[in-house]
């Protein structure tokens, strides 16, 4: 059983004195290499807050977070850059793309941070995965022209890139309707499975949920694992 | 580094009508600072010329008494290295007369006797005479400035008269008109022979001072001391006479320099204000490229670099559009601008110290001015980005 990320007994609360709120108590969690999980709980019980720690995006008070066995609080600026960078893809709510930026400078920038350059590799892979999100043919465009559905296709791309073991999605389908998130959610299951990544999906969607592996719900600042 | 610069450009492109804001603010006080400077350097420049064109560059003289031998001193002092000329004046104010066709006019004058010979090289009257002659043909004649010449509407063989302090009067002859460029001595200096002088002021056969030309005007204050050691005579350099004149100029350069600097301010805080309006519509951005591992080091760098791509292309322009200006205004004159001042173009002179010192001063303050809102921008906390609308 391996597990490639592990939080002990996290808590991470906001603000200070009387108007202190914990939002997360005591929290473990874990998950194993190629393992599709969905979160689910109501809205403000703290699914961002658990997946901005998982993302090494926001820090938290006390416990532990382990990554690929490395204890993450006492890692430098720059290796928890490197972490976001190598071993996690994010997906937003919304897109989040650089509006700058075509379609295809949009999947490859995290490669370019990376290495400085856009290897043959990571050219090769973005053309693989612009053929699986069917936007090969508008490579060129620039995101701004795109649908939203679209947008998020290359928002899953982009994540995909560097081949992290970790992809976290925030309700990536929460902005789309119905038909686009169905095309959505086939995408990231059957991204998953393929490619063997582990995958934590916060989502309202019953659609997205059934397709994991486990599911979990965040009730009273806690995770609780829902039997299927 | 490419990637840096490529996103700075981006922004700075993106937000076309602030960035160019930006930019024209950095040319405007390029511009003001740099044509500002090269016109008040111009313009002290031709006074100085023109004053050091007429003016003894040293004048050595024995207190308050008068120096009787001195043909011998002057001598003297003409051999010693680096100086011109020297020659003995006899100095007074009087009172000028003249009976003209535009009637009675009295004014007061700066009586300056010198030889009759060698007169030319005095007050380098052989180069600044610009009608009748430099020398004097007989004893009763006066060489005046052109300033004098117009305000009394005097000529050539124009009689005039002439009131010495001791109430002499003689009547002498117009023979030359000079024009030095330096106001005060076009409008009140008249130039006698020195026995002429020595008549009307009854002084006997001697000099007040000795007038000494040098080749290179700034080594008066070395030279001075050696008159001083070979003749025993006090000396005073031609920046000495002057000081309140040049320490006048010195000091309405500085203060115009500081002036300037509040300029270059202004356009420092239009840049950072531009920046900060980049940095908040781009903090998603910031988030979504931290979220990627893009360290804040980064951050700052795009930022500083677009402060100083604004910067740059700001002086570039700015540069050029003031070698433009100083060009046509050193080739073209500016009748509304030449008639206030006595001059027949305006004098400019863009020296390289000043135009580094602009350069310098104007990046330095863009530098400054980007770092607070770069320093923003790469503090910022990548959730908190993530959530700006
Ligand atoms: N920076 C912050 N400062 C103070 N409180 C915060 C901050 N961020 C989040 N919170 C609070 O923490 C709680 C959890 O927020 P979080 O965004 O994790 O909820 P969520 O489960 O993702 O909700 P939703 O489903 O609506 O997105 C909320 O009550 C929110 O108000
Ligand atoms: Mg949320």
């Amino acid at each position: 059983m391996n597990n490639i990320i592990e939080l002990q007994r996290v808590c991470k609360g906001y603000g200070k004195g009387k108007n202190r709120v914990e939002i997360l108590q005591s929290l473990d969690f874990s998950l194993k290499q190629g393992e599709f999980a969905a979160i689910i709980g109501k809205s403000g019980s703290g699914k961002t807050t658990l997946l901005n720690i998982l993302g090494i995006l926001d820090g938290f008070d006390s416990g532990k977070y382990i990554f690929k066995g490395r204890e993450i609080q006492t890692l430098s600026e720059k290796e928890k850059n490197r972490f976001r960078n190598q071993e996690i893809g994010f997906v937003f709510q919304f897109h989040y793309l650089l509006k700058e930026l075509t379609v295809y400078e949009n999947i490859v920038m995290p490669a370019f941070l990376k290495e400085g350059k856009i290897s043959k590799e990571a050219r090769e892979y973005a053309s693989e995965l612009l053929t699986e999100i069917e936007l090969m043919e508008r490579k060129d465009y620039k995101v701004e022209n795109l649908s939203g559905g679209e947008k998020q296709r290359v928002a899953i791309a982009r994540a995909l890139i560097n081949r992290p073991a970790l992809i976290l999605a925030d309700e990536p389908t929460g902005n789309l309707d119905v038909e686009t998130s169905e095309k959505i959610h086939a995408l990231f299951s059957n991204l998953v499975r393929k490619k063997n990544q582990s995958v934590l999906v916060v989502t309202h969607s019953v659609e997205l949920a059934a397709l994991t592996d486990t599911q979990y719900k965040v009730v009273n600042n806690k995770l609780t694992k829902n039997q299927k | 580094m490419k990637l840096l610069l490529f996103i700075a450009f981006k922004h700075i492109f993106g937000r076309k009508r602030q960035s160019f804001i930006a930019i024209l603010s950095v040319i405007i006080a390029c511009v003001v600072m740099t044509v500002s400077l090269a016109i008040s350097s111009g313009l002290d420049d031709s006074m100085i010329n023109s004053m050091l064109s007429m003016m003894p560059h040293v004048k050595a003289y024995n207190g308050v008494m008068a120096i009787d031998n001195y043909t011998q001193v002057a001598r003297k002092i003409a051999q010693i290295s680096g100086v011109k000329s020297a020659t003995p004046t006899y100095e007074s104010q009087g009172i000028l007369q003249y009976q003209g066709l535009q009637g009675n006019f009295v004014t007061g004058v700066m009586m300056e006797g010198i030889p009759m010979s060698g007169s030319s090289t005095a007050f380098n009257l052989s180069n600044i005479t610009v009608s009748g002659s430099a020398t004097f043909p007989t004893m009763g004649s006066v060489i005046i400035g052109k300033q004098l010449a117009q305000n009394i509407g005097a000529q050539i063989g124009s009689v005039v008269k002439v009131i010495s302090p001791s109430d002499q009067s003689l009547y002498l002859t117009v023979s030359g008109v000079f024009y030095s460029g330096y106001f005060d001595y076009d409008s009140r200096a008249i130039i006698l022979p020195l026995q002429t002088m020595q008549i009307i002021s009854q002084s006997g056969d001697v000099a007040t001072a000795i007038n000494v030309q040098l080749i290179n005007p700034y080594e008066a204050s070395k030279i001075a001391s050696i008159i001083a050691k070979k003749t025993g005579l006090l000396t005073q350099t031609w920046g000495q006479l002057n000081y309140n004149l040049l320490y006048a100029l010195s000091l309405e350069r500085t203060v115009m320099i500081l002036v300037m600097s509040l300029i270059l301010l202004v356009s420092g805080f239009v840049v950072a204000v531009v920046l900060n309006t980049i940095v908040k519509e781009k903090t998603r951005d910031i988030g979504i490229l931290r979220a990627y591992g893009f360290d804040q080091s980064k951050v700052l760098k795009i930022f500083m670099l677009e402060g100083i791509i604004l910067g740059i292309i700001g002086l570039i322009i700015g540069t050029l559009l003031s070698l433009a200006i100083l060009f046509i205004l050193k080739h073209y004159s500016l009748p509304f601008l030449t008639k206030a001042y006595y001059l027949v173009k305006l004098p400019v002179k863009l020296t390289f110290k000043d135009f580094i010192m602009t350069t310098i001063e104007t990046f330095v303050i863009i530098i400054v001015f980007t770092i607070l809102p770069a320093y923003k921008a790469s503090k910022l906390k990548v959730v908190e980005a993530l959530k700006h609308e």
